[in-house]
C-alpha cells in the first residue's frame, strides 16, 4: 500500500506536524454528515428565523414581503412588552436562585467520598433527566394542586395557600419548577468547576490558617469563575427557551402572570396559528439567544 | 485553654456539618417526592387519590389506571417514542464519532471554523422554541411535516452537537502514539478507528448516547407540532393530551407519567454514573 506509506513519511502522527497539512481532505468527508444535519436542523432555520419574520404568510405559505409589519403588528400589543419584561425578570431570578443552590449543593458533594458522591450526583440529577412534561406534571401533582402533599404540609404550620389562583404565588411556582428542572445539571457543571481547583491551593492556605469559609471565597469562588459564567449563560438559554413548564404547570395564568416569551411563541404559532406573529417574536428571542450563544462560545475552552 | 477552643471549634463544626446533611437531605427529598408520590398515586384507587389530607400509608392497589391508559393508542406512543429515540442515538453515535475522530486526529481546510460551529450549535439546540417556527415553515415546503423520518431527523440534530464534543473529548485523551502503532502494523485509519480508538473511548460512548436517548425521548415542542397523525405522536406528547384528556384524573395522569418515566428510569440507575462522568467531563473543559 504505498498511499499510506507516503503519507506517513509527508505528516508523522505527531500533532505539531500535522498542523501544516492542509491536503487532508478525508477529514471533510468525515464531518460532512454531521454538519449536514446541523445545518438543516440548527443553522439554517435560524437564518430563516428572519428571513420568514419578514414575509407575510397565509398559514405556512408566504404570499408576500411584509417588511417590518410583523414586528409593528406584535408589538403594538402592550401586553407583549410585558411579556418579554416578565421573561427577562423570570430568568434573572430562576438564575440567580438556581446558582446560589447549585453551588451550595455542589461544595457538599466535593467533600463526600466517592461512592457515596455517585450515588447522590445520581439522584442531584434525576429531575433533569426527566422530561419538562412529566416533571412539571409531577412537581404540581406533589406541590401545587389544593389536595397536594406541598400545601397540605403548608397548612399544617398555618400558611393557606392556592398557588395557582394568586398572580405573584404562579409566578413562584412557575420559578421552583424551572429551578427544580435545572438544578442538578447547573450542581453538575460547578462540581466539575471545583474539582479542578488543584488540592495544593487549599493546602497551602490551610497551612496560612484560613477557614473553610475563606478557602471558599478566596480560593474556591475566582477559581470557578468560567465554570460559574458558563452555567450562568447555559441555564439562562435553558429558561428562555422554557415551553412545558409554564405550559403545563400554569398554562400562563391566571390572567396573563405567569405567560413567558416562550410559550407565547408557541402559542402565538401553533395555537393561534399566526406564523407570522410568531416568527418575529422568535426572531427577537433569537436575538436574545445569540448573544449567548457567543457568550458560551468565548467562554468554553474549546480548541481542535 | 487549648483544649476547650478546639473542643468548641469541634462542636460548631459538628452543627454545621448536621446543617449540610439536613438541607442536602431536603434537597434529596424534593428532588425525589415527586416522583415516589406520581408511582404512589398511580397504583391507588381513585378513592384513596382525592383524599384529603392525602394519606401516606400504603392502602389497597391497583393496576386499572395503568390499565385505562394502556386501552388507547399510548403503547403505539411508546413505541414510537422508543424508535425515535434509538434511531437518534445510534445515528448520533456513530456520526459523531466519526467526525469526532477527523476533529481530533486529522488536519484539514476549515477544520477549526468547523468545529466552533459545533460548539456554538450545544446552547443554540437548547432554543427548541425559537426554532421549531421557521422549522417547521420550510419543512413544511419540503412536504415533511406528518412523515416518520421528521421527529428522528431533529432529535438527531439537536443532540449531535454534544455527542460530538462528548466523544471528541475522550480522544484528546488517547496518546496518539497508539494510531501510529496501528499505523506501522498496516491499519487503515478507518480501520485504526474502529479496532483502537473506539474501543477505548467506551464510557464517553456510553455517556453520549445516554445523553442523545434521554434528549431524544424527552423532548415535546417539536414532538407536539412536526406530527399530527396519532400512529406518529411520541410520548411525551400522549401525556401532555392527556392532561386535557383526563382533566382532574390523576390516577391515569400519574399511570401516564410513569410509564413515560420508566425507560429513562432504568437507563440512569444502571448507567447514570457513566452520563455523570461524560457530563463533568464536558464540564471540566467547559
Amino acid at each position: 500500500m504505498p498511499a499510506p506509506m507516503a503519507e506517513s513519511q509527508l505528516s508523522p502522527v505527531r500533532k505539531g506536524a500535522m498542523k501544516r497539512d492542509r491536503r487532508d481532505l478525508v477529514g471533510l468527508a468525515y464531518v460532512a454528515p454531521v454538519m449536514l444535519v446541523l445545518l438543516v436542523v440548527l443553522i439554517l432555520p435560524a437564518i430563516f428565523a428572519v428571513y420568514y419574520s419578514l414575509l407575510e404568510l397565509q398559514s405556512v405559505r408566504p404570499i408576500g414581503f411584509a417588511g417590518l409589519d410583523n414586528y409593528r403588528r406584535v408589538f403594538s400589543d402592550p401586553q407583549m412588552v410585558e411579556v418579554v419584561l416578565r421573561t427577562l425578570g423570570f430568568a434573572v431570578v430562576t438564575v440567580a436562585l438556581t446558582l446560589t443552590v447549585a453551588l451550595a449543593v455542589a461544595v457538599f458533594l466535593d467533600r463526600l467520598t466517592t461512592g457515596r458522591a455517585t450515588f447522590v450526583q445520581i439522584l442531584v440529577i434525576l429531575p433533569w433527566v426527566i422530561s419538562t412534561i412529566v416533571g412539571a406534571l409531577l412537581f404540581r401533582w406533589f406541590f401545587v394542586t389544593d389536595i397536594s402533599p406541598g400545601v397540605y404540609f403548608l397548612s399544617l404550620v398555618g400558611i393557606h395557600v392556592k398557588p395557582l389562583t394568586d398572580p405573584t404565588l404562579a409566578m413562584m411556582t412557575l420559578i421552583l419548577v424551572a429551578m427544580w428542572r435545572t438544578l442538578g445539571f447547573a450542581v453538575l457543571l460547578l462540581l466539575a468547576g471545583i474539582k479542578a481547583v488543584p488540592a495544593e491551593f487549599y493546602e497551602a492556605a490551610k497551612i496560612d490558617g484560613a477557614t473553610s469559609r475563606q478557602q471558599f471565597r478566596l480560593i474556591t469562588l475566582p477559581m470557578i469563575k468560567t465554570p460559574l459564567t458558563i452555567t450562568t449563560v447555559v441555564l439562562t438559554m435553558s429558561n428562555l427557551n422554557n415551553v412545558e413548564a409554564p405550559l403545563v404547570t400554569t398554562g400562563g395564568g391566571p390572567g396573563d402572570a405567569t405567560q413567558i416569551l416562550p410559550l407565547t411563541i408557541y402559542q402565538q404559532a401553533f395555537t393561534h396559528f399566526d406564523f407570522s406573529g410568531g416568527a418575529a417574536l422568535a426572531a427577537v428571542a433569537l436575538l436574545l439567544n445569540v448573544g449567548l450563544v457567543f457568550a458560551y462560545l468565548r467562554l468554553a475552552k474549546w480548541s481542535v | 485553654m487549648g483544649d476547650t477552643s478546639s473542643h468548641r471549634i469541634g462542636g460548631r463544626r459538628h452543627v454545621v456539618r448536621i446543617v449540610i446533611v439536613l438541607a442536602a437531605a431536603v434537597v434529596a427529598l424534593i428532588n425525589i417526592a415527586p416522583v415516589l408520590w406520581g408511582v404512589a398515586t398511580s397504583v391507588r384507587p381513585a378513592a384513596e387519590i382525592f383524599a384529603f389530607p392525602p394519606s401516606f400509608l400504603p392502602g389497597d392497589l391497583t393496576g386499572e389506571h395503568y390499565a385505562q391508559v394502556l386501552s388507547g393508542s399510548f403503547t403505539r406512543n411508546l413505541a414510537n417514542s422508543l424508535i425515535y429515540s434509538t434511531v437518534a442515538t445510534v445515528a448520533a453515535v456513530l456520526l459523531g464519532a466519526i467526525a469526532a475522530y477527523a476533529f481530533d486526529r486529522f488536519r484539514f481546510p476549515m477544520r477549526r471554523p468547523l468545529f466552533g460551529v459545533i460548539v456554538a450549535c450545544i446552547p443554540l439546540s437548547m432554543g427548541a422554541a425559537v426554532l421549531v417556527i421557521p422549522n417547521y415553515l420550510y419543512f413544511a415546503a419540503l412536504g415533511l411535516l406528518d412523515t416518520p423520518v421528521i421527529l428522528p431527523l431533529l432529535y438527531l440534530g439537536y443532540n449531535l452537537p454534544m455527542a460530538v464534543w462528548i466523544l471528541k473529548g475522550a480522544m484528546e485523551g488517547i496518546p496518539t502514539e497508539l494510531d501510529e502503532a496501528a499505523k506501522i502494523d498496516g491499519a487503515s485509519r478507518l480501520r485504526t478507528f474502529r479496532s483502537v480508538i473506539l474501543p477505548l473511548c467506551k464510557p464517553s460512548l456510553a455517556a453520549a448516547s445516554m445523553f442523545v436517548f434521554i434528549g431524544a425521548w424527552n423532548e415535546f415542542v417539536a414532538g407536539s407540532v412536526m406530527v399530527n397523525t396519532s400512529a406518529y405522536r411520541p410520548v411525551q406528547v400522549a401525556v401532555y393530551q392527556f392532561i386535557s384528556a383526563f382533566g382532574r384524573q390523576w390516577g391515569p395522569l400519574t399511570a401516564s407519567a410513569v410509564l413515560a418515566l420508566v425507560p429513562i428510569l432504568l437507563l440512569v440507575v444502571f448507567f447514570g454514573r457513566y452520563l455523570v462522568a461524560g457530563l463533568m467531563r464536558g464540564a471540566v473543559k467547559g
